[in-house]
């Protein structure tokens, strides 16, 4: 937990001076489809806070996408396949999109889509694969054996 | 619901509280606490960025010694072509002396200008400096003659500056070349390329023109440079002309810039 909270506390700085890539929101969606926990919440809001102070925003702005981000990706673990890459990517694309809409409604600014979304995008499968074998490192998978 | 949403007490009061936030931070009465964490926030933001700053210019270093052996062999075969050049070029010089006299560089008894350091850029470029400092949104942001962006956003102790490059950026420009003069619509692009638009057909323009500011939208003065035409674009079946521009400098490069505060 405590190397998630300094990887999140990296990505925003990473993320509001050199490298326009939205990692906060892949990590923090695609720990909630990992690992459905209460902490969660918790890191949205707080992670959200810090990302409005740095970027300028106003406070709770970006705790309040966060959150519903995080929400979602919560709800969606009871669906079926939901730890299939099939739920998770386009999870994922919809929530990098809306987040860039809604915050250009906001702030009224022109629409930026390109081509952050398709470098964000090649990030999710890699960031999905390192947390859940960060998250489950203590989980012994046993082998299937079958009754002879 | 409470089965349906899971820990839906924690996630309404967590909503409630990022609700009231952006409340009292609307209504300014977050202005103490925001500016108390920019003391440690602004520093780390401005190592991150200085630290990318030095690693780029470490690769950099690489890449262009080759070049430059290159360079080295090419520039002395040039040289003796550029002496038998130069007594021309000194003809021409006192005739774009003449024509560079009518622009107006800024002079600090005309304006007052206020540093800014850069802290990081991606769509705007952030700065350490906000309303604490008398900042306001619309402010142009300039390096030496030239022209930088304008703020566009603030908060007490930060701001954000759209730049020239930015697609929500027009300004009312001018081009002053050998062949002549040109006037039209500086429009940005996102990327490093800004398009110089509504030139009219008669109207001389050419590679390598300057193009300055005309200062007729009033926050910024005129004759501010705002790049170099690379490429003109004519077809007579188009009303207008238009030419691709691009900056004069990296904007990554600047240590400093100053906002034209009055």
């Amino acid at each position: 937990m405590k190397t998630l909270i300094v990887i999140l506390i990296l990505s925003a700085f990473l993320q509001t001076t050199i490298m326009p890539i939205n990692l906060v929101l892949i990590i923090l969606i695609l720990r909630g489809f990992v690992r459905t926990d209460i902490s969660n919440l918790y890191l949205a809001f707080f992670i959200g806070v810090l990302m409005s102070l740095l970027d300028f925003k106003p406070l709770g702005l970006y705790s309040l996408i966060y959150l519903v981000a995080v929400l979602v990706s919560q709800l969606s673990t009871s669906l079926r396949f939901s730890s299939h890459l099939v739920i998770i990517f386009p999870v994922v694309t919809f929530f990098l999109i809306g987040e860039r809409l809604f915050l250009s409604w906001i702030g009224s600014e022109s629409l930026q889509l390109w081509p952050q979304i398709l470098i964000e995008v090649l990030f999710i499968i890699p960031t999905y694969i390192l947390l859940k074998v960060w998250e489950e490192r203590f989980i012994s998978h046993r082998d299937i054996k079958l009754r002879v | 619901m409470g089965k349906a949403i899971p820990n839906l007490q924690i996630t309404l009061t967590l909503f409630l509280i990022s609700l009231i936030l952006l409340g009292l931070d609307s209504l300014k009465f977050l202005s103490l606490p925001k500016t108390a964490a920019y003391f440690f926030t602004n520093p780390i933001s401005f190592g991150v960025y200085k630290t990318r700053q030095a690693v780029s210019k470490e690769f950099e270093f690489v890449f262009q010694s080759r070049k430059s052996a290159q360079e080295n062999k090419a520039l002395q075969e040039q040289l003796a072509q550029i002496l038998s050049e130069n007594a021309n070029l000194r003809t021409r010089l006192a005739e774009t002396t003449a024509q560079l006299e009518q622009n107006i560089s800024l002079d600090p008894k005309t304006y007052n200008l206020f540093a800014l350091r850069p802290i990081g850029v991606d769509r705007y470029l952030k700065v350490d400096q906000g309303s604490n400092n008398g900042l306001k949104v619309g402010m142009p942001v300039v390096f030496k003659d030239n022209y930088i962006g304008q703020i566009l956003n603030i908060s007490e102790r930060g701001a954000n500056v759209r730049l020239l490059t930015d697609p929500d950026s027009k300004i009312s420009a001018f081009s002053i070349g050998k062949e002549g003069n040109a006037k039209g619509l500086l429009i940005g692009q996102f990327g490093n390329e800004l398009l110089f638009d509504k030139i009219l057909h008669e109207e001389k323009i050419s590679e390598g023109d300057l193009v300055y500011s005309e200062g007729t939208e009033g926050f910024l003065p005129r004759g501010l440079i705002l790049g170099r035409v690379s490429k003109v674009i004519e077809q007579q079946t188009q009303i207008f002309k238009q030419a691709k521009v691009s900056p004069v400098f990296d904007i990554r490069d600047l240590e400093l810039v100053f906002v034209i505060t009055e």
